[in-house]
């Protein structure tokens, strides 16, 4: 039986997916462009803001649903949690676009180097994690949201890693910084992962649950 | 927290109808309790076995117990009478007496035996203005009250209902036929009156019960599904029945 | 002309026809009795004993006795009536034994006149040596009217709202309590209303009187309810069929008919006033 509610939560849906594919593509880009080198900022600043304008329009939609509907249950736990992973999304352009920046403002888009990998270790995981949440956001698979608690765990490892490296490595000045503010970024992406994931059990199972 | 109705394993039957099926719950004490679910579901029949308006009807059966303040209010020995007077009623469509204002809110009171003019006085105008309707009608007190409109005529009835000093009050439906206004004043009420006296609310608007009430019972085909903590339930019902009425699945 | 339009033009007035002659013979019926019996009419035919076999003076005593018999049998059917109503409408539980209560009573308002005055004088003239009297008279008419009062009376409780009911009981008052104060006042107009009925049913019955308590000469008053005494009906059939000069008192006839027809239309009357009234005012 199809409710009124229910053609607004699909286009709700339809823009938070929409949301996800771009902000896959803004943090696979940014990554892209810090670990070879190149000045992608340009095209991940207009994606970003792309994302940043679909958030707000999230939120209007899940807003005008709660005044429209006064939706319960599982409604309501739907579009509560919509209303943070569209800020989850817009977060991940964020960063994205703060990777970006940082690499032209210091280190002028040249590759800086990366002696023990573990940057590049620590976005590929990054990416996956946010993969994960994406296609976690698609099914409200919980078993895979669960697992992004484990690659968080991970991602912090190698960020911490980094930080103890940071402090004795003898790497130019800029790169130094680009890279300490680039890993915190990433960080940052992961986290945010793990909101998502934390969101999707609650839509599901109602439990708010912790995955960190 | 403490429990002012407890029912065990009641059920009402009509005939060869049974209306409702062996319903255990603890309705707590000044707190406003909703019982809500789909029509037919038994809300109405539940309500009325709280203070036995249930046996007006006809070959009505009722098995169980009813538990008010720890005692059976259809054991052998209890009083239907001064039960009526412990547990009142807001029906839904409202049925002020077809006498003054004064006299309905006095009506109560005069059969419980108070006839001094200065008892009577005060009582109406004391729950006059728990009812919220004192100010509107202090300058009609003797005119009929039948010439009140359909949210004051309501407000009547639960002053008249107040002037008898219940400690719970039942409401089955009480703003079904009100425009929206005056069932925001009920709703108000309710939420007032819960502080003082042990509220049911029986009532098939959702949103409604969400709003007014502390506890919600959801009943289905005569038996009660789940019953918790009103945020409980509509943020997070334990049963799929419950959850699938609440987001408008049934049917 | 539209056919159909033609046989509803018909129809109609055939209707109208039928309800025209019917009040027209009431009123050929009334205007017989006024034109021939008015001219008796006055004051000493209203307050004088009969005179000279009945061919003069007037017809206090019948007057009188149609009175006390009617108020005897209005006294007797008014508690027990409204009381069985009460009984049957709040107290009696549905079932068959309720129906065929009701049917007897129905019946009973059936019965030919002339069965209860039979009736009323095996039991009361003779088997509860009563005699003839205004007692016997009184009871008889009592039996006769009953059905009248209990009909009106159930109607009227009935016709009180449940909801009433339910809102008093639910402010914890007892059946009676509710009764006396939420019902009855509601249904008492409807009671007025079938008790006047009756009384002017009462106040023309013939036979039933004639044979439990009327006589046909009595120049003095009844002295108590054990003394028989003159009453309208009676009287005018035995002006009109037993007296020895029935062409010479036609129009004393005429003009006791008259009286009786003033008290019974009066009655009735008054009855429709309330009901109307009660009607219009009635704000439930």
């Amino acid at each position: 039986m199809s409710r009124l509610l229910d053609a607004g939560l699909e286009r709700l849906t339809t823009i938070l997916l929409r949301m996800g594919e771009i902000a896959e593509e803004t943090i696979e880009l940014s990554i892209d462009g810090f670990l070879k080198g190149l000045d992608v900022s340009d095209r991940v600043r207009s994606l970003s803001e792309t994302l940043v304008s679909m958030s707000v329009d999230a939120e209007d939609k899940a807003f005008e649903l709660i005044a429209k509907y006064q939706p319960v249950a599982s409604d309501l736990r739907i579009i509560k949690s919509y209303i943070k992973i569209a800020h989850d999304l817009e977060r991940y352009g964020r960063y994205a676009w703060d990777i970006s920046f940082i690499h032209k403002r210091l280190a002028q888009s040249e590759r800086c180097e990366d002696p023990l990998v573990l940057i590049e270790r620590m976005s590929g995981k990054v990416i996956d994690m946010v993969h994960a949440s994406i296609e976690a956001l698609r099914s409200h698979d919980v078993e895979l949201a669960k697992t992004l608690a484990k690659t968080e765990n991970e991602v912090d490892e190698l960020y911490f890693q980094y930080l103890d490296f940071s402090a004795e490595a003898s790497i130019s000045t800029r790169c130094l910084v680009t890279n300490v503010l680039a890993v915190r970024y990433l960080e940052r992406i992961a986290d945010h992962a793990t909101y998502m994931g934390e969101s999707i059990v609650y839509i599901a199972t109602g439990e708010k649950v912790v995955l960190r | 927290m403490s429990t002012k109705i407890e029912t065990r394993d009641l059920s009402v039957s009509f005939g060869d109808v049974q209306a409702i099926k062996s319903i255990s719950m603890k309705i707590l004490a000044n707190r406003a309790t909703a019982v809500i679910g789909p029509s037919g579901c038994g809300k109405s029949t539940f309500i009325k076995s709280l203070n036995r308006m249930n046996e007006l009807t006809l070959n009505s059966q009722t098995t169980g117990e009813v538990l008010l303040d720890g005692e059976n209010i259809y054991g052998n020995n209890y009083d239907v009478v001064t039960l009526r007077k412990k547990v009142g009623m807001i029906f839904q469509k409202p049925n002020p007496f077809p006498k003054s204002v004064y006299d309905n809110v006095a009506y109560g009171p005069r059969v419980h035996g108070i006839h001094k003019k200065e008892a009577l006085d005060r009582i109406v105008q004391e729950n006059l203005k728990k009812a919220a309707l004192w100010d509107e009608v202090s300058d009609r007190l003797h005119p009929s009250a039948m010439g009140l409109s359909g949210g004051q005529q309501q407000r009547l009835c639960i002053a008249r209902t107040l002037a008898v000093e219940p400690e719970v009050i039942l409401m089955d439906e009480p703003c079904s036929a009100l425009d929206p206004i005056a069932t925001a004043k009920i709703e108000g009420l309710m939420r007032t009156l819960s502080t003082e006296y042990s509220v049911v609310v029986v009532t098939h608007n959702m949103q409604q019960a969400a709003r007014v009430s502390d506890y919600t019972a959801f009943l289905y085909l005569g038996e009660l599904i789940e019953y918790g903590s009103t945020k409980d339930i509509f943020e997070n019902p334990k049963n799929e029945l419950t959850e699938k009425y609440l987001i408008g699945k049934f049917g | 002309m539209n056919i159909k339009l033609l046989k509803q033009r018909i129809y109609f007035q055939i209707f109208r026809i039928t309800t025209a002659s019917v009040i027209l013979f009431l009123f050929l019926m009334i205007w017989t009795f006024i034109s021939n019996g008015i001219g008796v009419i006055d004051w000493t035919f209203l307050t004088d004993i009969p005179r000279r076999g009945m061919t003069e003076g007037g017809i206090f005593p019948a007057i009188v006795g149609t009175i006390y018999l009617t108020l005897g049998a209005v006294a007797f059917a008014l508690p027990v009536g409204v009381a069985s109503a009460i009984y049957l409408v709040e107290y009696a539980h549905e079932g068959r034994l309720l129906r065929m209560i009701n049917s007897a009573i129905i019946n009973l308002a059936g019965v030919p006149s002339i069965v209860h005055g039979l009736f009323g004088f095996g039991l009361f003239v003779i088997f509860l040596n009563l005699g003839t009297s205004i007692l016997s008279g009184s009871l008889t008419l009592f039996l006769m009217i009953l059905p009248i009062v209990i009909s009106a009376s159930r109607e009227a409780l009935l016709s009180v709202p449940k909801s009433f009911r339910e809102g008093s009981l639910a402010l914890g008052a007892s059946k009676w309590q509710t009764i006396r104060h939420n019902v009855l006042p509601y249904a008492l107009p409807g009671i007025l209303t079938g008790t006047i009925l009756a009384v002017a049913r009462a106040a023309g019955e013939t036979a039933p009187i004639i044979l439990t308590a009327a006589f046909f000469f009595r120049p003095t008053l009844p002295k108590s309810m054990l003394d028989g005494t003159m009453a309208l009906a009676s009287h005018i059939y035995y002006m009109a069929t037993q007296h020895p000069n029935i062409a010479l008192v036609r129009p004393l006839t005429y003009g006791s008919v008259l009286v009786l027809l003033g008290i019974v239309l009066s009655l009735n009357l008054v009855a429709i006033v309330i009901r109307t009234r009660h009607r219009r005012r009635k704000n439930w």
